[in-house]
């Protein structure tokens, strides 16, 4: 039976080391796909990754168990992903649009929108890199809440303890990064 | 609930594409939005736009590869619990002992220098101590002259009896 998130904390408070690693494993590759979304860099997000469970380990005692473990997960990743923005306006930017089979961008799109016709994958592949050249264009804040919102699903509460502000600034953020999002993306849609 | 009209709806368009109004309300707006094309295409491009971001960011998100973080977030933890387990004996050991170690340390500090602390003799003045020359191996003796009332401390840096 696998264990709830609060029982591994519980554990790995008390040293249990194998619950602290079964959080990491269950985790680990959502807040690695948080930070890609945010930083654009590979090799960036998975530092970011693995600071934020070093992190989490040093704070485990100031956990208080009123908000998810995930979510508390994720503000230590998105203050990571801010702070090391802030401190290296240079992003290194990865070739998303190919895998390492050098497939293509429409090899990184799931398979609903895969579709035969030679022009139909080449659009999907066109609306790919417009869609994250427009999210690059975000500011850090702007990408943070629509990663939370798109991608991981969080509710407008859930993002308003994530970003540590209330749930008014979500929903304007929210609401600025979709119009500019549309705007950049007008014609494609 | 009273009829929306478009400036209501445009206000929500976000929470209704969200599913975050009150269950009246997101009636009320997909209502409104069936007799209102208008308000009906803004809330359709907004939820395509928000499926066309989701389905991009996921797919880029599948497609990362993550190697087990585990061996290195492991060696964090370790110098994690090495900075407690010192900051835990810190705490544990007695003020009175830390005292004792400032001392000897201060101690040590004074007797370990290699040359003797040696001072310049200014002109006694009366009743004033005035120290010749010090060293740590040395003896040391008071002598108060009673004419001039100066005390002089006597050193013998040779280890031996004052004559």
């Amino acid at each position: 039976m696998e264990r709830s998130d609060r029982e591994l904390v519980e554990r790995a408070r008390a040293g249990d080391h194998d619950a602290f690693r079964g959080l990491v494993e269950r985790y680990q590759h959502k807040i690695a796909s948080l930070a890609l979304g945010m930083l654009r860099s590979r090799e960036d997000a998975l530092d970011v990754a693995q600071e934020t469970f070093t992190r989490a380990y040093q704070s485990l005692d100031r956990f208080k168990g009123d908000a998810a473990f995930y979510t508390w997960l994720y503000r230590i990743a998105v203050n990571l992903c801010l702070d090391h923005q802030r401190r290296d306006s240079k992003q290194t930017l990865v070739p998303l649009e190919s895998d390492e089979r050098g497939e293509g961008a429409v090899a990184a799109l799931p398979d609903a929108l895969r579709r035969d016709q030679p022009f139909e994958r080449a659009r999907d592949a066109e609306i790919a890199d417009r869609v994250r050249a427009a999210m690059r264009e975000l500011t850090p804040d702007h990408r943070a809440v629509i990663l939370l919102r798109e991608v991981e699903g969080l509710s407008y509460a859930e993002i308003s303890e994530v970003l540590d502000c209330p749930k008014g600034t979500v929903m304007s953020r929210l609401h600025y990064a979709r119009r500019q999002l549309q705007t950049r993306l007008r014609g494609l849609l | 609930m009273s009829a929306l009209t478009c400036a209501d709806v445009e206000s929500v368009v976000d929470s209704f594409v969200d599913a975050e109004l009150p269950r009246p309300t997101l009636l009320a707006v997909a209502r409104h939005a069936g007799n209102c094309p208008s308000c009906d295409r803004t809330l359709r491009e907004l939820g395509e736009l928000c499926e066309v971001v989701g389905q991009t960011a996921r797919a880029d998100a599948e497609a990362l590869k993550v190697p087990d973080l585990w061996p290195a977030v492991a060696r964090g933890v370790a110098r994690e619990e090495s900075r407690r387990l010192w900051k835990h004996r810190l705490r544990v050991v007695p003020a009175w002992s830390m005292a004792a170690a400032i001392a000897a340390a201060a101690v040590l500090w004074v007797r370990g220098g290699d040359e003797a602390p040696t001072r310049v003799a200014a002109r006694p003045r009366p009743n004033q101590a005035v120290i010749e020359r010090l060293d740590s191996t040395a003896r040391v003796e008071l002598r108060r002259e009673r004419k001039s009332g100066t005390t002089l401390i006597m050193v013998n840096d040779t280890g031996g009896p004052l004559r």
